[in-house]
């Protein structure tokens, strides 16, 4: 295999897109990787174990995905930038332990492959069907980043940025990745030419509080003389439980949501493809943009006025940018590997038609039956 | 002689919730009178738990770095904790339903791997917080809320099942044993790799009023009397021996 | 034709069965086509088997970054199973050009493209006693006959890929494909 020793830092290598995600881990500081095997995402944990032995980090295969994130969780309360990997029924058993980091303010990133589901599905096919669980897969209100590459490049670069926004915001980061981009291999420059962004230890204020409304509080870690009280409780500045207090409760609920959500245009990137003077748009994300990308050319060279918007970051949601999108174009379609997840999400935030392009057959979409769905539409 | 435990406590605490006659009160106690015979900085003392009453021993009274997790994964958050920084010292306080029900499975696993934890469990025999359901330590014929004619499985052999699983250390001791019970957890901390205590700590609001007594006295003379040797336990036959507690040290 | 402006997109497909190194196959393609500077799009097909079961190694090769990365009409289709054959197989009249191992695969007569066929199997047992060096020897070959990569990019590819003890091995295969097809062009 490729790349056992380290590749140069300009040159454009081969690289699967699972590989590059743990090689951007370990080029942004991460230095803990709980996890348990489960296809299609089990490259990552198996190159993190090489890559973390070599480099004195810890790498641990735990019992099951319930323990490998808790784990996670707990290596990043000991200052550790910490990572797991899994895929859909993985995710899963995580969603509790999600809502754990969610509460506590603790910065991790999680690398969703997505296959075909719901339950076992087909193991080594391609699926988007995660996109709710990354949002919604915890009981009570979460706000957590979530961000979508479509290329081996930028299973690079958005795992860099994942682990960047977690220790920013102290928020756990998913990279919504697929397993068509998990598995693809392509031309990819592990470029060292980024900001790394570190948790905030020292200074003024409590652990977990802050006196402004969408604050993100120190986080010193075990060891730091803190004197820590992590809890998963509803919990006071200073972490004391206060599971009878409604203001507290609320104004820790509200905060945590103000923490991503009043900073969604530092967190939410898009891109354009062909919108100046589109008609129709396409709204994709992940490997389905692609295709999508590939439709809006063809329709393009036969006479159709077509364009892409597409999401890198998913959650929080590009509100504001399907907005404008709406009111720029007629139609809107929206190509996902699921029932139309997202379908019907962009449709709260316009009053364009926007159409679902659904496809459940544990393969990506191509381009030309988007033409054709396109050409099919009143 | 006394020590002023005054300095292991946090800062600012209202007292601990525990019920009247709750034995985790004298659980907490005997740790940190074991832990005050070791030379550890208190800045370097983790304690982990789950959910549960027992898991209130060290959250939030200890004044240490403590870790309040989910139910059942205590044991999961402290391997990542420790592996990360190995200088914590690193202990594990939570409840037999925590450890060995919920938590089983990253019970048996930590023992395997030999993490370099000290667990111990607060055994009540019943789950107390959420109104006293069978638990996989219940007695055998022990009444509870989801037994009322009293519970048909056999619990776990707790120790038997670390040290099978691979655990460097296991005890077992009634709180109305402190003087061993604090001895075995100084042991068990000064041991490396994973050792285990598990203090049976009747609970009297739930497990006590439904079978022996609501007198909390009765209830602890009634625990301390099954408490048998484990050289006693082998005159016994399987049945007898489910009815008493088999106390004291196993090594592998 | 590898040296020259605008380079035309390339389509390869390989299909034959999970362990006959399909894969393996497909990375050192993809390989080698970054080292003539071109972008590369690799993917595969495969069961949740480890072993057995159908293989499909796709290559979208491009001077222009790729969008849509899998292979929608294979121009390159190489076959180690009569089952990826029958599967993948241009119907009716195509530019595809069809190379077959006739040790797994008998073509159908009114099947399209161009057909080719290359003994890698029994070349590999002849020669090495075993046929897990028949992936680089059709390598070989369809390199020599289709330039889709250079011979040099796709030498340093597979010595890049094979452990030192197996590469004076490969890159014998590799010039055994490479005579055949300078033989079966003439």
């Amino acid at each position: 295999m490729a790349g056992r020793k380290r590749v140069a830092e300009t040159t454009e290598v081969l690289l699967q897109g699972n590989v590059a995600v743990a090689e951007a881990a370990i080029a942004v500081g991460c230095r803990f990787f709980g996890g348990y095997p489960i296809t299609p995402s089990s490259e990552i944990m198996v190159r993190m174990a090489e890559l973390l032995r070599a480099d004195d980090g810890v790498f641990i295969q735990m019992e099951d995905e319930l323990a490998s994130i808790c784990a996670v969780i707990g290596a990043s309360w000991s200052g550790a930038k910490s990572m797991t990997a899994t895929s859909g029924p993985g995710l899963s058993l995580m969603q509790e332990a999600l809502g754990y980091a969610y509460f506590t303010e603790t910065p991790l990133v999680l690398v969703d492959i997505q296959r075909a589901g719901p339950a076992t599905g087909q193991a080594t096919h391609v699926g988007q069907g995660d996109m709710m669980q990354f949002k919604y897969g915890s009981h009570g209100d979460v706000f957590p980043v979530a961000l979508v590459p479509w290329s081996v490049q930028e299973c690079y670069d958005l795992t860099i940025r994942a682990f960047n926004l977690s220790e920013k915001f102290r928020v756990p980061v998913f990279l919504a990745a697929d397993e068509a981009v998990g598995h693809l291999r392509e031309n990819v420059v592990l470029h060292r030419n980024f900001e790394v962004v570190d948790r905030i230890k020292e200074g003024a204020g409590d652990p977990f509080g802050s006196p402004l409304p969408d604050g993100v509080p120190i986080m010193p870690a075990f060891g730091d003389g803190g004197r820590l009280m992590v809890t998963g409780s509803t919990h006071d500045g200073r972490g004391f439980r206060k599971v009878d207090d409604p203001e507290i409760h609320d104004t820790l609920v509200t905060r945590l949501m103000r923490k991503t959500l009043d900073h969604v245009d530092e967190i939410v990137e898009v891109e354009e493809y062909m919108l100046d003077d589109a008609e129709i748009a396409f709204f994709a994300y992940g490997v389905s943009a692609r295709s999508a990308l590939a439709a809006a050319k063809r329709l393009r060279s036969k006479g159709v006025k077509a364009g892409l918007l597409r999401a890198l970051t998913i959650w929080p949601f590009p509100e504001k940018q399907v907005t404008q999108l709406g009111a720029r174009v007629k139609t809107i379609v929206v190509p996902e590997l699921n029932k139309g997840m997202i379908t019907g999400v962009a449709r709260g935030f316009t009053g364009t038609p926007v159409h679902a392009f659904a496809q459940t057959n544990g393969k990506i979409i191509e381009p030309d039956s988007l033409v054709k769905f396109v050409e099919g539409l009143p | 002689m006394t020590r002023d435990m005054n300095k292991y406590l946090r800062d600012g605490l209202p007292g601990t919730r525990f019920c009247p006659g709750c034995g985790h009160g004298i659980l907490m106690g005997a740790i940190l009178r074991a832990v005050d015979r070791l030379d550890v900085a208190l800045d370097d003392l983790l304690f982990v738990s789950g959910i549960g009453c027992a898991a209130w021993i060290p959250s939030p009274n200890i004044g240490t770095d403590t870790l309040h997790t989910l139910h059942g994964r205590a044991l999961a958050f402290a391997t990542g904790a420790k592996l990360a920084n190995p200088k914590l010292t690193t202990i594990v306080a939570s409840g037999d339903g925590d450890l060995t029900s919920i938590g089983g499975n990253h019970l048996i696993h930590s023992a395997r791997r030999n993490l370099d934890v000290t667990v111990i469990c607060a055994n009540n025999l019943i789950y107390g917080m959420t109104g006293g359901q069978t638990a996989s330590t219940t007695p055998v014929g022990a009444r509870t809320s989801t037994d009322p004619d009293g519970n048909n499985f056999r619990p776990f052999d707790i120790c038997n099942l670390v040290m099978a699983s691979g655990a460097r250390y296991a005890a077992r001791f009634p709180v109305t044993r402190p003087k061993q019970l604090i001895d075995a957890i100084e042991k068990a901390l000064r041991i490396e790799g994973f050792t285990f205590v598990e203090a049976v700590s009747p609970c009297p609001t739930q497990f006590g009023r439904r079978n022996s007594t609501a007198e909390i006295s009765a209830l602890y003379d009634s625990v301390d009397s099954q408490c048998i040797s484990r050289a006693e336990a082998q005159t016994m036959d399987e049945d007898e021996r489910l009815r008493h507690f088999v106390v004291g040290e196993f090594e592998p | 034709m590898n040296h020259a402006m605008n380079r035309s997109p390339v389509q390869v497909r390989i299909g034959g069965e999970a362990g006959q190194g399909v894969i393996l196959a497909g990375v050192m393609l993809a390989q080698a086509a970054i080292g003539d500077g071109r972008k590369v799009a690799q993917s595969a097909r495969y069961g949740a088997a480890v072993r057995g079961g159908e293989a499909t190694a796709d290559l979208v090769i491009s001077d222009t970054p790729i969008d849509y990365p899998h292979v929608e009409t294979p121009d390159i289709l190489v076959v180690f199973s009569q089952q990826t054959y029958d599967k993948f197989a241009p119907a009716g009249t195509g530019d595809t050009k069809v190379f077959y191992d006739p040790f797994f695969v008998t073509p159908s007569k009114t099947a399209g493209g161009s057909l080719w066929e290359i003994s890698a199997t029994e070349m590999a047992i002849e020669k090495f006693g075993k046929s897990t060096s028949s992936n680089l020897i059709v390598l070989g070959f369809i390199a020599q006959l289709t330039e889709v990569v250079s011979e040099e990019s796709l030498l340093a590819a597979i010595e890049q890929n094979l452990p030192s003890r197996h590469r004076a091995a490969g890159l014998e295969a590799l010039a055994m494909g490479k005579k055949a097809a300078v033989e079966a062009g003439a």
